[in-house]
């Protein structure tokens, strides 16, 4: 994470705020949509609070519903009372509200672009904004092409009138395969060079995913353990409790794997498995998250199966309610077999991790929501103390919680007070919330302040999409060529299917008891 | 949600047993308590704290920054001599719904007893964890104030509710020497400049406006109650000479390094809160001004205008004594910045330098 030092600027020495981020305009495309509204509008305004935010700043929306720059700020304004994780403070408000313009847009149309070119120019005179801008591209990956396009042949892939930069942020999914994430990216560095490029992916705006590198690189206690010489096999589970909620439709196209193993584990896998990096650049650390994807063992077609299990919730329950299964969710054909659980048995192979393998499981309708990674250490190589009836020996295990709870714990075994040598595991936990009590920033706040300082640490580049779809490609083809086998129904509220159980008993192993 | 009041202890060497033992209790009905702690508080009261709620405040800072919490209070009137601990444990609701409590122990002390008091502090630190230092007390004419300074790691006070505000700063400029103590000085004052410190700088992110720093040539801050800025307005001054290498030759009489003049004004206005900034206004030699300045008295909004740019609007969260002193504890290690602008507020202040 480079820190940015204004460093001409004397007065900014010693600030807890020494980053300060240019003049500009922020773009949101899909702005009328619930990316823009639930997430972005209210960490624009949380940056506000905070003084991040450049005192000449600008937002632009554009999408295709025609709408006047006032009934946008009254949308926005409802989207922060709403969303904001503090409340929206009027005098506040009425700073950020004049701030805001709407341009009505569709995305294959040029004239439309030249129109928004023509708008930014005039931002820029009224906001003082300096020709800086960053495009957010919220909508669906259809457009991804047309918009790129269409900034390109109005002048926008670059700065305005005395400006600095222009960037690019643009919101998962990257592609559905390796192809298309390849076309994607083609497209887009067309117009922007990748060092212009911000690919969110917002789970690396938590800060407990951030922790991750902090707590290995910054801890010299865990790094020497942090390799096949100690580690048995590693777990990482990203749990919802909720099911596609009216995303039906989208899911039919993406299923799980798609929307959360090829982004989200996939970065937790990175940030578990990585060398450290030769430095906090950007680039050194996207360096290292990508020998790890590079270093994922191929799978062959006809090993998918084996170390592959997928679900698809059928109806059961959730919070004591009973919920319908995928099959009768909106948008989803009757004989769907998309699938809403993924549980995956994956090896790196390099010098650390050679033999040990990684875990993985996501699901939707689990009974809870629970994301962590979870390290579990090899056995004592001799066991001195024979486990008795009364004797719960276990492994240590290194947990580090994401959400909810964010937090680490260790457990190891200990003796029980009293005349007999009986064990039992305990637990040393360490909680965000109790250590620091206080509430960390929305991921987007984060990671909307980084584009705007054009730090690109926690965003992924163009390599790293591709090295994750060249896997998952495989896993896709593996499942298109098994037409008969299709995803296992598994009861919401429950662990997913049976055989992911089984997956694991085959390892003698079994998966945390969440 | 389990608490323990305050109960008394027969002698120091009571107080871990009974710590243990009030552990014991809390967990009793088998509900899992989680012990949190990552630093040991001492804090020294002043005056006029009411014990209570001291001990009140005290458990919403350790809400947020858990550790063992130890008040020395002081009793000044003459009599027999007397040393009384006492404990008790601050909980709260934590992750999972499971209680989190920290401990607080109070020394009652008296007459002579007090010279026990440093070393009773030593012993009842948890080990290995850093040392915190609240001084609520005046820091002139306590005979304490170095033994304690030198158990701190960070030593903490508030300069803007010190009686001798004019002696506070000199006082702790004269810490930050302090031979063989290797920790650093806190200033709740100088925290709570920080937006303003902020304000005043964005105003000088932009090149051209930057290009007018080192003409700066007058700098008034308007404040609040009080004769004077008090101890947040010559921090304010400070911090600026600091920064843009001026010379404090006396209090009236600041230089640029061009061997120019600066005017420094801090001028007292109207604000229930002593040592709020109202106002702050520079000029620089090319007829350039800047300004930041409260929408409301105490308002949260400050409006900014420089350089000619349209005027544009920051906010200041107001920040009471617990939340600056939950700041504080975060902090680590001495920080350059502050004690160069403690050092130029000392002179500002024209105080004499010792404790």
């Amino acid at each position: 994470m480079t820190a940015q030092v204004a460093q001409e600027n004397p007065l900014r020495a010693g600030l807890r705020r020494e980053r300060t981020a240019d003049p500009c305009t922020l773009v949101i495309f899909g702005a009328g949509g619930d990316l823009a509204s639930r997430k972005l509008v209210p960490a624009l305004y949380n940056l506000l609070l905070d003084r991040l935010l450049p005192a000449e700043f600008a937002l632009v929306g554009a999408g295709r519903r025609p709408m006047k720059d006032g009934e946008f700020a009254a949308a926005m304004r409802q989207a922060v009372e709403e969303h904001s994780r503090r409340p929206l403070d009027d005098e506040m408000w009425n700073e950020m509200a004049p701030r805001l313009r709407y341009v009505q847009a569709e995305y294959d149309r040029p004239q439309d672009f030249r129109g928004l070119a023509g708008q930014l120019e005039e931002v820029d005179r009224t906001f003082h904004t300096a020709g800086n801008r960053l495009f957010y591209l919220a909508t669906p990956p259809s457009a991804f092409e047309g918009i790129v396009t269409g900034l390109a042949e109005a002048g926008l892939n670059v700065p305005g009138t005395g400006g600095k930069w222009a960037r690019m942020l643009v919101e998962k999914p990257f592609g559905h395969d390796l192809a298309s994430a390849r076309a994607l990216n083609a497209a887009i560095h067309r117009a922007f060079d990748e060092r212009h490029i911000f690919r969110i992916d917002h789970y690396l705006g938590k800060e407990t995913v951030q922790n991750l590198l902090v707590f290995r690189f910054a801890n010299g206690i865990f790094e020497p353990l942090w390799n096949q010489k100690y580690v048995d096999h590693v777990q990482i589970t990203v749990a919802e409790a909720i099911g596609v909620e009216g995303r039906g439709s989208y899911y039919e196209e993406a299923g799980l794997l798609r929307d959360i193993v090829q982004n989200h584990i996939c970065q937790l896998l990175c940030l578990i498995g990585m060398e450290p990096p030769v430095s906090l650049d950007a680039d050194a650390v996207r360096d290292e998250k990508v020998k790890v994807l590079r270093a994922l063992r191929p799978l062959r077609p006809e090993e998918v199966d084996a170390s592959t299990v997928r679900g698809q919730y059928g109806p059961g329950s959730a919070g004591g309610n009973a919920v319908p299964g995928y099959l009768e969710e909106k948008g989803v054909a009757p004989d769907s077999r998309t699938e809403t659980y993924v549980a995956h048995r994956l090896y790196v192979d390099n010098w650390r991790w050679a033999s040990v393998p990684f875990y993985l499981r996501a699901g939707k309708r689990l009974p809870k929501r629970v994301t962590e990674v979870a390290l579990q250490f090899r056995d004592v190589p001799h066991r001195l103390f024979r486990a008795g009836p009364d004797d719960r020996i276990v492994p240590n295990t290194l947990v580090l919680r994401i959400q909810p709870q964010e937090g680490i714990s260790l457990k190891f075994d200990a003796k029980v007070p009293g005349s007999r040598p009986q064990i039992e595991p305990v637990s040393m936990e360490f909680h965000y919330g109790t250590a620091w009590g206080m509430d960390p920033p929305e991921a987007y706040e984060r990671l909307l302040l980084d584009a705007m300082l054009g730090d690109p640490t926690l965003f992924i580049r163009a390599d790293e999409v591709e090295a994750s779809w060249a896997y998952m490609d495989r896993i896709l083809e593996g499942w298109a060529g098994n037409p008969g086998e299709g995803p296992r129904i598994y009861a919401a509220g429950s662990w997913g299917p049976a055989d992911a159980d089984a997956l694991l008993e085959r390892d003698g192993r079994a998966w945390r008891r969440l | 949600m389990p608490e323990v009041p305050l109960r008394e202890i027969p002698t120091l060497d009571e107080v871990e047993r009974q710590l243990v033992q009030m552990w014991s209790e809390l967990a009793k009905d088998g509900k899992a308590v989680l012990r949190a702690g990552k630093m040991n508080l001492v804090v020294v009261p002043a005056p006029g704290d009411a014990l209570a709620g001291l001990l009140e405040d005290l458990g919403k800072v350790t809400d947020m920054s858990p550790g063992r919490v130890l008040v020395v209070s002081v009793r000044e009137e003459q009599g027999a001599d007397s040393f009384t601990p006492w404990i008790a444990a601050h909980c709260h609701m934590g992750p999972g719904g499971h209680p989190v409590c920290s401990e607080q122990v109070v020394l009652e002390v008296a007459g002579a007893a007090r010279e026990r008091v440093p070393e009773a502090v030593r012993r009842l630190l948890v080990s290995d964890m850093p040392v915190f230092v609240w001084w609520r007390a005046p820091v002139v004419g306590q005979r304490l104030l170095v033994p304690i300074l030198e158990l701190a790691d960070r030593f903490i006070l508030n300069s803007a509710t010190q009686e001798d505000e004019d002696r506070a700063l000199p006082v702790l400029a004269w810490m930050t020497g302090h031979p063989g103590w290797r920790g650093c000085v806190g200033d709740l004052a100088w925290m709570r400049t920080e937006p303003w410190r902020e304000i005043v700088a964005a105003m000088f992110d932009d090149p051209d406006a930057r290009s007018g720093l080192p003409g700066l040539r007058a700098v008034q801050i308007d404040c609040a109650g009080g004769e004077g800025c008090g101890s947040p307005g010559l921090y304010l001054a400070g911090w600026l000479a600091s920064r843009l290498g001026w010379t404090v030759e006396r209090p009236d009489l600041v230089r640029r390094p061009d061997g120019e003049l600066v005017q420094i004004e801090l001028r007292p206005g109207t604000s229930s809160v002593p040592g709020r900034i109202t106002q702050v206004r520079l000029h620089t030699d090319g007829g350039h001004a800047f300004e930041a300045s409260r929408t409301r008295c105490e308002g949260p909004g400050v409006r900014v205008v420089s350089g000619g740019r349209p005027p544009s609007l920051r906010r200041i969260q107001p920040l009471d004594d617990l939340a600056l002193l939950h700041g504080e504890l975060q902090r680590d290690g001495r920080d350059p910045v502050f004690e160069a602008a403690l050092r130029a507020a000392a002179a500002l202040s024209g105080g004499p330098a010792a404790p």
